[in-house]
């Protein structure tokens, strides 16, 4: 990291997560181009943006998984790269792609896990038990996870997530392919987690989710990020999506009025 | 239609060629392998003496190899699967007629045409039986394109099924003792009463018992000059195509219209992390990993094959006792060199984890602790080897004195290997894929050759001098075996820890590094 060493250790503010001049490149392509980005407590944040814009590499560098080429991340007042145990102590992370040890069952996975961050025996299992209680996996407890539809994995990965009680939660993608009564239960757990004082960050395609759920979202594109506030201030008087597209220019037309769509006899 | 399916074909090929170079080591490979499978069948048709044998054997071989190694996922093509098809507004003929023309297309048929016509070259018939066998070689190999057609798409739903992945898996790991079986069982076809000639004997009758073994007799009738023998098999061949193409056509209509089976309503119920045989674990990071480990070592196919792996080759100084090869009584201090198997398998010990490792990384904490977790999970079975396999060299060779030496023999070799494997494991980590069709890593293959080997290699070395001092101590100081052996044992320890620390060190600095490694392209 080029910057290590001039970054100060402590947050220059009280926020949940504060980002300063993160970078990352893949060979010549930049993935996140100089990020700054500040996020109150208690904030149900969300980020958005096309695919590729970098909202992955960005959350992954915020959570400890992938190194940034510069920049400082501290999350609760702990700079991440400086001190990744401390920082990893008090997040839970959920990744897009879902890559869980599959072969445990679904009990298994999150005494594991619990065991994992050094939590002790008779709290994980007090807490594994309700966890899959809340999100409705309790008949699946002793069920491979390999065997879970893809809407278990995700409440199964968010659970893994929660268990050790973190203070930010980063979640990538957790709607994605839900359907809407896994979708329910977890929007339930992660309101009732911002209750408690904890931050949520999260990534998502799903722009009325978002416009629903967040107190603040960032709209991301091309590693920078081209709006951040307040969900109403950014949407200014329109809808979340036609906001979106008219601030990455996604907005095309095309010369065809396609006028033989739906002309086939069969 | 056909038309359309073979330049489907033809412009897979084409983008074979033109894909990155790892595709077209794979191109590579797979015409290495047919050209090598085409010189020994002409070979075996050329050079052997009796043609009773090899000939049934070769049609076999290629009608069985036909049928058998696509569904282990070997020279496979996008045109085999018909999930990818069913969308598409075609009557079943038409579907059948262009997948079998694209089928006939490709290395596999030309290596299959070129290594049958050996018989045309080995037997030298007349006219009428050149004819004759040449429409034999052309049946047999409707028959192996037909027949491998209709049992790969019989098979495509549970191949796509999580346990149909999985028992395939198993299967594609013991592959490797293929060789060793078919060499003890091919000798055995063969009858030699007065040593000068070799007929097939009761066993080897069976080659003719399969379509493709008819059609080899028919051949050899056919040389004979029995024509009318050779046109009635030949129409029994044509038969045996004739209802691979119907069993083709249902399969096809099945695969076409009905969805995978799904595996989680019938999934069996499991105990917890810590259930017994578990139990005994500590309820921490080690713990939760090695209890982790260890279930997985069941569960995970490759894993289990491994297991099964080790189990067979420490079966062999049993069967050299057993039958009659060996009593030496200092065999039982092999029984330490099942460990040597088993952890060889911890060379790369991240790597089976692959992008899931995540979770460890995520956790943070003293990653020092899954790498102890991980070498006890191999350790507690190792010790149970170990100690099984030295009774049992004990009770058949009486050699019960040598016990406590062949465990503490176990031990040195156990902590050798484990300190070598866990900077091995940190050093050079690479991901292991969970694809049914490519075993051995993300076309990770030499690494994990080089990786083994060199890791081999320095455990050889180091392992040297517990050698030595074992062998001295046989043949000079007999008496003092045991404390040669708990000197071994401490040399392993120490070495264990010392490969251990220096794993672990790196490993908290370079943590995000090993995942990066190990989750191959995903990583990004």
């Amino acid at each position: 990291m080029s910057t290590e060493g001039t970054i100060p250790v402590e947050a220059p503010g009280g926020y949940a997560l504060q980002v300063r001049g993160l970078h990352k490149a893949y060979g010549g392509k930049v993935a996140v181009a100089a990020l700054d980005l500040d996020i109150p407590a208690s904030t149900f944040f969300g980020l958005v943006g096309p695919n590729g814009a970098g909202k992955t590499t960005t959350l992954k560098m915020c959570t400890g998984l992938l190194r940034p080429d510069a920049g400082a991340v501290w999350v609760d007042g702990t700079e991440v790269w400086h001190n990744l145990v401390r920082a990893k102590a008090v997040i839970g992370v959920l990744p897009e792609d879902l890559l869980l040890f599959e072969r445990l069952t679904g009990s298994e996975l999150l005494t594991f896990n619990g065991l994992l961050r050094g939590l002790p025996a008779d709290t994980v299992a007090d807490r594994s038990q309700e966890l899959l209680e809340i999100f409705g996996l309790t008949d699946a407890a002793a069920t491979m996870v390999i065997d879970y539809s893809h809407g278990m994995k995700k409440k199964i990965g968010l659970a893994c997530a929660l268990i050790h009680g973190p203070r930010v939660l980063f979640l990538d993608e957790p709607f994605e392919a839900v359907d809407p009564v896994s979708a329910r239960s977890i929007r339930t757990v992660l309101e009732r987690h911002i209750e408690s004082g904890a931050t949520v960050v999260f990534s998502s395609h799903v722009m009325e989710l978002v416009e629903r759920l967040c107190d603040r979202v960032a709209i991301m594109h091309q590693g920078r990020l081209v709006a951040e506030g307040p969900t109403d201030e950014v949407r200014a008087g329109t809808s979340l999506e036609d906001a979106f597209v008219r601030l990455v220019g996604g907005e095309r037309t095309s010369g065809s009025d396609f006028g033989w769509l739906g002309t086939s006899s069969g | 239609m056909a038309r359309h399916f073979l330049r489907l074909k033809l412009t897979l090929l084409r983008n074979g060629l033109r894909s990155n170079w790892l595709r077209k080591l794979g191109i590579g490979f797979s015409v290495f392998a047919w050209f090598w499978l085409v010189v020994a069948a002409l070979g075996l048709l050329l050079a052997s003496r009796s043609q009773v044998l090899v000939v049934p054997l070769v049609f076999d071989a290629f009608f069985l190899g036909w049928l058998l190694l696509p569904l282990l996922g070997m020279g496979t093509d996008e045109t085999l699967d018909p999930s990818r098809l069913a969308l598409l507004p075609l009557d079943r003929p038409a579907l059948m007629r262009g997948l079998m023309t694209a089928s006939l297309v490709g290395l596999g048929p030309i290596a299959t045409l070129l290594a049958l016509s050996g018989t045309l070259i080995r037997l030298r018939p007349g006219l009428a039986g050149t004819l004759v066998i040449g429409a034999l070689v052309a049946v047999e190999l409707l028959l192996c394109v037909a027949g491998s057609r209709a049992t790969t798409t019989l098979f495509s739903g549970v191949l796509r099924s999580r346990r149909g992945r999985d028992v395939l898996v198993f299967v594609l790991a013991i592959a490797g003792l293929v060789p060793a079986i078919a060499g003890q069982i091919v000798p055995r076809l063969l009858v030699s009463p007065n040593h000068r000639t070799i007929t097939v004997g009761p066993a080897g009758r069976a080659l003719y018992w399969l379509p493709s073994g008819w059609l080899a007799h028919a051949v050899l009738q056919a040389r004979a000059g029995h024509l009318v023998v050779a046109l009635a098999e030949l129409a029994a061949g044509g038969a045996a195509v004739a209802a691979a193409l119907w069993l083709w056509a249902w399969a096809l209509q099945r695969a076409l219209t009905t969805s995978e089976p799904a595996t989680a309503k019938q999934a069996r119920k499991r105990p917890g992390l810590f259930s017994p045989p578990l139990s005994f674990l500590p309820r921490t990071r080690t713990g939760a990993v090695a209890a982790k480990e260890m279930r997985y070592m069941w569960r995970d196919p490759r894993r289990r094959a491994s297991l099964l792996s080790v189990v067979i080759l420490l079966a062999f100084p049993v069967a050299g006792i057993v039958m009659g090869r060996t009593q030496a009584r200092q065999l039982v201090l092999l029984a330490g060199a099942g460990v040597l198997v088993l952890s060889l398998q911890a060379v790369n010990q991240f790597g089976l984890d692959g992008p899931a490792f995540w979770m460890n990384v995520a956790a943070g904490g003293d990653p020092a602790a899954d790498l102890r977790g991980k070498n006890l999970a191999i350790a507690v079975p190792g010790a149970v080897v170990v100690a099984v396999e030295a009774v049992g060299l004990a009770a058949l060779s009486g050699g019960w004195a040598y016990i406590p030496a062949a465990l503490l023999l176990g031990a040195a070799a156990m902590g050798v290997t484990l300190g070598v494997a866990n900077q091995a494991s940190v050093l050079a980590p690479y991901p292991v894929t969970d694809s049914p069709t490519n075993l051995w890593g993300n076309n990770a293959g030499c690494l994990t050759a080089l990786t083994g080997l060199l890791a081999m290699a320095v455990t050889g070395v180091l392992l040297g001098p517990v050698v030595a001092a074992v062998a001295v101590s046989l043949t000079a100081w007999r008496v003092g075996l045991v404390v040669v052996a708990a000197g071994a044992a401490i040399y392993g320890y120490l070495l264990w820890r010392l490969g251990s620390r220096l794993a672990a060190n790196r490993l908290r600095t370079r943590q995000i590094e090993v995942l990066q490694a190990v989750s191959g392209r995903s990583a990004a």
